[in-house]
């Protein structure tokens, strides 16, 4: 039986160029349909080649434009990284410094208010009427005086005030001249948040 | 022009990798929109779309410049993005004939045959009888195309016409070397006649 060229082998050899297998060779020389179907799909190689070459002919003008696109949106492509970089770093710019000026805020807020004795003291008149324990540690607690106090764990105004009671009272037991003026200074601390106490007192009753 | 497409269209070589790096990219785009662009035309069967991915094609290739290691020719490794880029199209165009079919835009799912046909037909410096065979004969190839399915169609023409071979049509497709060789197979048969065109044309 005779085995023809399958269609692998007709599109292998189609080409003008092709370099004939010499088995293929050899059947082709003695195989009248095998020619002819070579014939066949070697004319339809050309026609097609000839067929996409008219198809994709164009004048000059297309391929110069084509070229024109390609290098206008790869130039556009290349800015579009460096003009995303430049608003990526001012958004970080911005972000930085919104976080600083509420970083410092906070800071000087604390700081602040923990260091201001009226503060501190409407805060301890606070403690004193409210049961132990209502503050919660790491809290932020709002003062019937309306002010902010941040509450570390352990009652900072609470401390304050048994640190001022602890100098007075060992200024009192014989203290040297030189302590006077601190004598003095604890002595107005302490009539201050008396007197802060009081109004507080007086106001939330009424 | 034409010696250094011939050279790049061989072997890869360091030169081929260095056209990548160097500024000056046009050279490659010169060299190759033709190629690229009758690929896709044969794939798309419409010029204005060959056009558009033939210019994306060029721009991904300018993008992915530093993954190009020279292990294909130049040539190979541009067809193969610019079939990866068709082959979105026609996902694409999948969407898209489920958004017509609820009513939303989309394209009109047209093919560019007859356009593509009437170009060629109105070259006023040819004759009118030259003009009129060669309509005719792009109509008959145009056909013949038409009977094939995408995948069927991108293996045959780069091989039939692009002159590929296997391997690097393997290669630009992605599939194994037993697969195009039975869409080759397959293909021929379908230009033959000698096999009944496919129902379906599904997307490669």
């Amino acid at each position: 039986m005779k085995i023809h060229l399958d269609e692998l082998e007709l599109m292998q050899a189609a080409p003008a160029s092709a370099e004939l297998d010499p088995r293929v060779k050899l059947h082709l020389a003695a195989c009248d349909e095998c020619r002819a179907a070579l014939n066949q799909v070697s004319t339809l190689r050309i026609r097609m080649n000839d067929a996409m070459a008219l198809a994709a002919d164009q004048p000059d003008e297309f391929w110069h434009r084509q070229q024109a696109a390609v290098r206008t949106r790869i130039a556009a492509a290349q800015r579009e990284p460096v003009r995303a970089s430049r608003g990526m770093l001012a958004a970080l710019g911005a972000a930085g410094l919104a976080t600083a000026l509420l970083a410092g805020t906070v800071v000087w807020n604390v700081n602040h208010r923990s260091n201001d004795p009226l503060a501190v003291a409407a805060h301890a008149a606070h403690a004193a009427q409210t049961p132990q324990g209502n503050a919660t540690p790491g809290t932020v607690n709002q003062t019937r005086a309306g002010s902010v106090l941040y509450n570390s764990g352990t009652n900072a105004a609470d401390s304050d005030h048994e640190m001022l009671v602890a100098i007075e009272q060992e200024l009192d037991g014989g203290a040297p001249d030189a302590l006077s003026p601190a004598m003095g200074l604890v002595s107005e601390v302490r009539k201050a948040q008396a007197a802060t106490s009081v109004r507080l007192k007086k106001s939330s009753k009424q | 022009m034409a010696t250094l497409t011939h050279s790049m269209d061989t072997a890869p070589s360091d030169s081929q990798t260095r056209l990548l790096e160097i500024a000056d990219f046009d050279l490659v785009v010169r060299s190759y929109q033709r190629r690229i662009y009758r690929t896709l035309l044969g794939r798309l069967r419409d010029p204005d779309l060959a056009d558009n991915l033939t210019q994306e094609t060029f721009i991904r290739a300018y993008e992915k410049r530093a993954s190009y290691r020279g292990e294909s020719s130049l040539v190979v490794w541009l067809t193969r993005i610019a079939i990866n880029l068709s082959l979105d199209h026609y996902r694409n165009r999948r969407a898209n004939f489920w958004r017509n079919l609820v009513g939303m835009d989309g394209d009109d799912g047209q093919d560019g045959y007859a356009e593509v046909v009437a170009a060629h037909s109105s070259d006023p410096l040819a004759s009118p009888e030259r003009a009129a065979a060669a309509r005719q004969e792009l109509e008959q190839v145009w056909k013949v195309v038409g009977k094939l399915s995408e995948k069927q169609r991108s293996v045959f023409l780069l091989h039939f016409v692009e002159g590929m071979t296997l391997q690097e049509v393997a290669e630009v497709m992605g599939l194994h070397l037993g697969s195009i060789k039975t869409h080759l197979t397959r293909a021929l048969k379908v230009v033959r006649g000698k096999k009944p065109a496919p129902r379906i044309e599904a997307p490669a």
